[in-house]
């Protein structure tokens, strides 16, 4: 039989197949582009999830020891007229002591302790993330007013010397609003006369703060201390925790060493974060450890 | 014979190599699925090993499999021997094997001790190392603390 084209069945035949592989086809790519969207979307928590540990690993293993710090849960509380935000905060200071010349009280050279900065990291439900800051470096000024020195002779008034500002380390802050203490961090007292531009107080450290990773849904942090007891904060309550700065000037000679502020420091930092990804709703935790100074309580868990 | 259109076994040929196309293409995006599960366990792979080589017990929520998932050894400060523990479990979608020892020449004093500790991080679905680390670490007993 001479042929000059399909049957019907044949061509029949050839569609059938051909769209069976078309359908095979579209649900295996829908599937496949799902589980990519999915597996880039955990690829990219995962990478936000390393900055935040690396960053918050660069701070803390830079922490000064001898340095008060405090972490502090805050719950919103609708009961009261103040609008406070459910957050954590943890704020400690950064920088190194320069065996050189390390008398911070030296604020006439300014060329010593000039990277001690305090250094805030913060997680805040409403905004959903986790920011980090520390307060801007030293700055000299002139000052241009009458500034008489407390006692001494009338010659003594400080118009026209040069000053340098430097986040003041601490070893004791305010139990209930250490932020107070921070902001104690100022050359004058009298708030008409500060410096408008104060650096290294609170205040400034809370400017100076800015997102890390964003889309950060739980925060939890877990201080663990040098006698192996831990204490949670998440934000479930208020609480706010200060420790004490310990003495670095001879004062560790104490006959019991256990007993002294060093040994009491917490030792360990245990974080854990949910990550979203909104656009899937997807969510993945994240948990990690980090070492603040000092030994690591024992024996391990 | 004169041919003026396709046979059937051409059409048929045809739509075979249309398939092996479609099933090369869908193979290539399931090895490109592959890469990015190793690249998100890079990603977090070292991470997860400098963390876990301080703290065998990260921080999970109660009843969370991570948590219920982990296994630990015994491990006694205030041997006078050499001691280990290994401790393995699933953290940040990994599977972490963390090694904690540490010789008689290790003790620094009574409870204090110095310790080598070796953390593998494989990844969740093939077994693949993708971070190692190693570290030292010093401990102390927390009954020689008195708060």
């Amino acid at each position: 039989m001479k042929r000059s084209a399909f049957t019907l069945i044949e061509l029949l035949i050839s569609l059938a197949i051909g769209l069976l592989l078309v359908s095979v086809a579209f649900a295996s790519f829908r599937t496949v582009r799902k589980t990519v969207e999915r597996t880039s979307a955990r690829l990219d928590m995962h990478q936000r999830a390393a900055v935040a540990y690396r960053g918050l690993r660069a701070d803390l293993s830079a922490q000064m020891p001898d340095c008060a710090m405090f972490i502090r849960s805050i719950i919103d509380d609708p009961t009261t007229t103040t609008v406070d935000e459910t957050a954590l905060e943890l704020v400690f200071m950064r920088g190194k002591i320069d065996i050189d010349n390390w008398n911070w009280g030296n604020q006439s050279t300014g060329d010593d302790n000039s990277d001690m900065v305090w250094a805030q990291w913060r997680w805040a439900k409403a905004t959903a993330t986790l920011s980090a800051g520390v307060n801007r470096w030293q700055r000299g000024f002139t000052n241009g007013i009458d500034w008489p020195a407390p006692s001494g002779p009338s010659t003594n008034n400080m118009k026209d010397k040069s000053f340098y500002l430097v986040p003041l380390p601490l070893r004791e802050l305010d139990p209930i609003d250490p932020w107070k203490t921070l902001d104690l961090n100022v050359v004058r007292t009298d708030p008409a006369k500060r410096d408008p531009e104060d650096l290294g107080d609170g205040e400034d450290l809370q400017h100076e703060t800015r997102p890390v990773v964003h889309q950060v849904t739980a925060c939890t942090m877990e201080l663990v201390m040098a006698d192996g007891s831990a204490h949670t904060y998440d934000g479930s309550t208020k609480h706010t925790d200060v420790f004490k700065g310990i003495p670095m000037d001879g004062k560790l000679t104490d006959t019991d060493f256990t007993k002294s502020e060093i040994a009491r420091r917490p030792r360990l930092l245990r974080l854990r974060f949910t990550l979203r990804d909104a656009r899937l709703d997807l969510e993945q935790s994240f948990s990690f450890s980090l070492q603040l100074p000092g030994v690591l309580p024992g024996p391990p868990p | 014979m004169k041919r003026s259109a396709f046979t059937y076994i051409e059409v048929l040929a045809g739509v075979l190599i249309l398939a092996v196309g479609m099933f090369a293409i869908i193979g290539l995006v399931i090895y490109g699925q592959r890469l990015a599960t190793r690249a998100q366990a890079q990603a977090t792979g070292l991470t997860t090993a400098m963390s876990i080589a301080v703290d065998p017990a990260p921080l999970a929520a109660s009843g969370d499999w991570i948590a219920t998932a982990w296994t630990r050894g015994g491990y006694d400060l205030t041997s006078s021997g050499s001691i280990s523990c290994v401790t393995s479990g699933w953290v940040n979608g990994l599977y972490v094997v963390r090694t904690e020892s540490s010789t008689a020449a290790d003790i620094v004093g009574p409870g204090v001790r110095s310790a080598q500790v070796e953390v593998l991080v494989r990844e969740a679905n093939n077994g693949r190392v993708t971070a190692a680390y190693t570290t030292r670490i010093m401990r102390q007993h927390t009954d020689h603390v008195t708060p």
